[in-house]
């Protein structure tokens, strides 16, 4: 078992092979060796962590993505963004906790969280136009004139095909 | 004398009679010769589709501040580019016999003077908003603001992948345009998508007869924001005609931006006329690094096309993969000794000879619509790479004298509606390890069981099978028979297309059903075992000869002991289906018929009970 102490000073115990499915914890336990020092993890909070290791119990087992993976799928331009049902299930949080999840899967290096993540944020914008993703988080068009111009040169350029 | 220009250049519909009012207004107060008629007076009216763009109401710009807008604005209006009105107030060439300006020429300087700093106040105010704007955004965005700027950039690249599938100028989909709305969400959006290569790399380009330099411009602007990514490029033009008429627009500012990135090309299709293929060039200095290639042409090459070739003769293109469509053999200047896969259509007949003969490392090749030429070919080739070769969609050309010239000991795949002849003589030439076959014999009348067998036994190494309109008989099932199920749960030891796994035959109307029974096994029969190799049949019900073809409800034609057969080798879990012209399942339809002669003969039954029992209460 290996000790987890989060950002909220709260702690959590989980099998190895459930917490090495996080390079960062990975690496740390292999530097440190066999020790029952806890692993502090300042950027992390409690309520994602335990999120985080629910992906990871539920994964347990599967094969880890190799490191040139996203470097083959790039040249192959096959990734979809596609989710598997439970991990869309699982990802089913409000605007914030997706985002922290992200932050901690990206801080971790859990590549597959990471990947759910985005593609969940990639889903919600996907298909919408410029004043949909505004709506969507809150922003407004803040161009000038001049900007304003050029979007709309450009947009007259794709759309005159 | 000084003209003060009030440019108005941002209207909406529901705006434009408070402009209106507003001049008139304006021009009372000022003294002004305004003229809020002027569109009116150039006979031109407004039309809807010059309402459509209005950045002013969408950032709820106030209407006093639309004539802040800059010089080079179009008049959304009239179309006039910059000023609507010139305003004379001519207070400076005001003579009067007091030689000196009058009061209301005096009065109207000093107005002006304050509209120019009014102006000029109000502009920077609208900046000083849009900057706000741009702040207020930093706080709201909860994405932009909580996430690192590479995440970010993998979030908008996930965006745009379903758009980077290859573009099909048919369905006029173009990959470009989401990376574009991406980059028009707001400033930080902008700036993040225009920092993310990923988002430029696809691009279809118009060669547009309209706005050449600004075309141009637009795509150079396009490709360097992609950095030094390889590039999958889709250029085709816009107004495509049947003829090769000369382009007298000048499309060349464009191809230019496209060639200077020549170097970065991975994947590049060309829809163009064979006249504007000249202006495609390429790069001067760097090597290529171009995967697949793809050319279409919309009216055949002739003499007076140049060939289709590179700038640099040290270093060709060298692609993988080329597509061709209307071109020839010799007008395409690559080097096409590492062409694996290749697919052609109206290539001549010589011009299929010479890529084969050419193109030592093809391992694909698909011909389609084959344009015959009298000359023949001079020479026998014989190709050992090739691993698959498909024939398909012949224009009243029997790809005969083709493959009669071939011989092709690597063969795997083999795609071909060929005479029976020919076919026989490639496989027996070329003794090829066969394991796909598709097959419909242009002369399948004439050819009986037997030949079929023959021919059939050259492909020991059969895997899959699809013969299309082929006699078949007894003969041929007989030989299958061992092929596939096992005998009181032995497996036999088939000296007949041992390894079949994938049988489909189109049947003719004159199809023998009951020949199938050699090989479907009867449920009744003690041994009935499941089949052990093969694992798929299908069975097309219809003819190449639409109006002979006889209705599967004809239940004539075939026995219900055969749909039995079928239907129980289906629960067994082999994969079985026997379908129409239109793909409907026909052992289904025969369970849904049977369930309806069941409940017809029950409901006939019923009445006739009912009417009995009727008759003895009477």
């Amino acid at each position: 078992m290996v000790l987890l102490v989060t950002s909220d000073n709260e702690q959590f115990n989980a099998d190895k092979d459930v917490v090495e499915r996080s390079v960062l914890i990975k690496n740390m336990l292999e530097d440190v060796g066999e020790s029952d020092q806890p692993i502090p993890l300042p950027n992390v909070s409690s309520s994602v962590l335990k999120k985080v290791l629910e992906y990871c119990e539920h994964h347990r087992g599967e094969p880890l993505p190799s490191a040139d993976a996203d470097q083959s799928q790039d040249e192959t331009r096959k990734r979809t963004t596609d989710i598997s049902e439970w991990d869309q299930k699982f990802i089913t949080v409000d605007q914030e906790m997706l985002f922290e999840i992200i932050l901690a899967a990206n801080y971790l290096d859990i590549k597959s969280l990471l990947d759910v993540g985005c593609k969940t944020v990639a889903n919600m914008i996907k298909g919408k136009t410029p004043e949909e993703i505004r709506k969507l988080f809150n922003i407004v068009n803040d161009f000038t004139p001049e900007e304003e111009a050029q979007i709309k040169k450009e947009n007259e350029w794709a759309e005159d095909r | 004398m000084f003209k003060e220009d009030f440019r108005i250049t941002q209207f909406n519909t529901s705006n434009v009679l408070q402009v209106h009012i507003s001049l008139i207004l304006f021009g009372v107060c000022t003294g002004s010769t305004l003229r809020p008629n002027h569109h009116l007076e150039r006979g031109l009216r407004p039309t809807k589709s010059r309402f459509t763009y209005n950045p002013c109401r969408e950032a709820q710009v106030p209407l006093y501040l639309v004539s802040m807008m800059p010089a080079n604005h179009v008049c959304s209006l009239c179309e006039t580019i910059g000023d609507i009105e010139h305003i004379d107030t001519s207070g400076a060439e005001c003579t009067t016999s007091h030689l000196s300006p009058c009061t209301p020429c005096v009065q109207l300087n000093e107005l002006d003077a304050r509209i120019r700093d009014t102006t000029a106040l109000l502009k920077q105010l609208y900046y000083q908003r849009c900057e706000l704007k741009m702040k207020r955004n930093q706080h709201h965005d909860r994405l932009v603001n909580r996430l690192p700027v590479e995440i970010l950039s993998r979030i908008l690249h996930l965006d745009i992948e379903d758009e980077t599938l290859p573009y099909d100028p048919y369905h006029h989909q173009s990959p470009s345009s989401r990376s574009l709305k991406l980059a028009a969400v707001c400033q930080r959006w902008r700036h993040i998508a225009h920092s993310t290569p990923q988002l430029w790399t696809t691009t279809s380009v118009a060669i547009n007869h309209r706005n050449v330099p600004l075309y141009a411009k637009l795509t150079r602007d396009w490709l360097s924001r992609s950095g030094s990514l390889p590039l999958d490029l889709y250029i085709y033009e816009v107004r495509r005609t049947c003829g090769d008429e000369e382009d007298t627009f000048g499309p060349a500012p464009i191809f230019e931006a496209i060639n200077e990135q020549a170097y970065r090309w991975l994947n590049l299709s060309v829809w163009l006329r064979p006249g504007l293929l000249k202006y495609l060039r390429g790069a001067c200095n760097a090597p290529y690094i171009i995967r697949t290639l793809g050319i279409t042409t919309f009216s055949p090459f002739t003499e007076s096309n140049p060939p289709f070739s590179f700038n640099d003769a040290n270093s060709k293109p060298r692609p993988r993969e080329v597509v061709l469509y209307g071109t020839r053999f010799r007008s395409v200047g690559i080097c096409w000794d590492e062409v694996a896969h290749l697919n052609v259509s109206r290539f001549s007949l010589r011009d299929c000879f010479e890529v084969l003969q050419n193109c030592p490392n093809l391992t694909v090749v698909e011909v389609s619509d084959i344009e015959r030429e009298d000359a023949a070919f001079p020479m026998a080739i014989n190709h050992n790479e090739l691993r698959s070769l498909r024939v398909l969609h012949l224009l009243g050309f029997v790809p005969g004298p083709l493959l009669d010239m071939l011989t092709l000991p690597g063969l795997e795949d083999l795609h071909v509606r060929s005479s029976f002849v020919a076919l026989a003589n490639l496989l027996e030439r070329s003794s090829p390890p066969i394991r796909d076959l598709w097959f419909a014999p242009e002369d399948s009348l004439t050819v009986g069981g037997e030949a079929l067998v023959r021919l059939l036994e050259l492909t020991p190494l059969l895997t899959h099978l699809i013969m299309k309109y082929v006699t078949t008989s007894h003969i041929f099932f007989d030989r299958l028979v061992c092929a596939g199920f096992t005998t009181n749960g032995v497996p036999t030891v088939p000296d007949f297309l041992p390894h079949l796994r994938l049988l489909h035959i189109s049947c003719e109307s004159d199809f023998q059903w009951p020949s199938l029974t050699r090989i479907i096994p009867s449920r009744l029969d003690p041994h009935f075992q499941s089949p052990a190799l093969l694992s798929e049949f299908r069975f097309e019900w219809g003819s190449s000869d639409v109006e002979n073809t006889t209705e599967w409800e004809d239940m004539a034609v075939v026995d219900y002991d055969l749909i039995y057969r079928l239907r129980a080798l289906r629960e067994a879990g082999v994969n079985v289906s026997v379908v129409d012209e239109m793909r409907t399942d026909l052992l289904d339809e025969s369970i849904y018929l049977e369930e309806f002669t069941t409940h017809r003969r029950q409901f006939i039954t019923g009445a006739e009970s009912n009417q009995h029992l009727a008759s003895t209460v009477t």
